[in-house]
């Protein structure tokens, strides 16, 4: 099935649409919550027993794996944005980004999950120490996120093509998609490095 | 005692306790490189919800100018 566009369109394009209005907002808060996190998780680090983190006993985590991970998400951000300003002129190229940029976000997912099993069977459990505590709220929640985006985004994108969906919805799922993709290198630089 | 009185000495009392209410043990005692942890993060904290209020105002302005 092609893409048809011009897609549907709210009465007034001007305006902010309050679905991008919403989530901005939506998005501001969640910047908040997780800077939070990372003030909690710095400030442990820095009064760390002995300056040593992560403590001594628990496994390390997988900083060479993860950086491909993050190559993933970020190409993911960029094959959205690629295949939204193509849409206009080629419907196929945009499908086919947009497709690829749903895969990588779920291939991220699923090899955060693959991490964290072989962390566990390491010993780095929720109650562990406060690393592995800080490690999977963190984490966790942004992986909670991506799940969110994905589901969102792939709905969006369906809608769109069956025309179900408005610009502005898919603008607002694409714009909550680039905020978990940004936020991703600030935890991995934070929580990993 | 009226409304006035009773502030008055919620104020004594907020004075005199000041100093106490200043020593944070955790913040004040610590090395160098930790204090500078903490106060870091505090900037971090205060500064981001203003930035953010600041962007959004900011690009509605622009979309609407």
């Amino acid at each position: 099935m092609d893409l048809v566009l011009p897609l549907p369109t709210a009465p007034e394009t001007r305006r902010v649409s309050n679905a991008v209005l919403g989530v901005a907002i939506f998005i501001a808060a969640e910047a908040m919550f997780f800077a939070a996190l990372i003030s909690a998780h710095t400030i442990a680090k820095a009064t760390a027993f002995g300056g040593v983190w992560p403590p001594p006993g628990q496994p390390r985590l997988p900083v060479a794996r993860t950086a491909i991970n993050t190559a993933a998400l970020l190409s993911s951000g960029v094959l959205l944005w690629t295949g939204n300003r193509w849409m206009p002129r080629s419907s196929d190229a945009a499908k086919r980004c947009i497709m690829w940029a749903i895969l990588l976000g779920a291939a991220f997912v699923s090899l955060q999950g693959v991490e964290w099993a072989r962390l566990l069977r390491e010993g780095l459990t929720m109650t562990s120490s406060s690393h592995g505590g800080f490690f999977y709220l963190i984490i966790g929640a942004h992986a909670l996120h991506v799940v969110a985006g994905l589901v969102a985004l792939t709905w969006a994108y369906w809608g769109t093509l069956r025309r179900t969906v408005t610009q502005e919805a898919f603008a607002a799922t694409r714009f909550f998609w680039y905020f978990v993709v940004l936020l991703w290198p600030v935890l991995y630089w934070r929580v990993y490095l | 005692m009226n409304l006035a009185g009773r502030l008055l000495i919620a104020t004594g009392i907020f004075l005199a306790f000041a100093a106490a209410a200043l020593a944070c043990p955790a913040c004040m005692s610590a090395d160098p490189k930790t204090a500078g942890t903490y106060l870091s993060m505090t900037l971090m904290m205060s500064a981001l919800p203003l930035g953010l209020i600041g962007a959004l105002a900011y690009w509605l302005w622009r979309h609407y100018s």
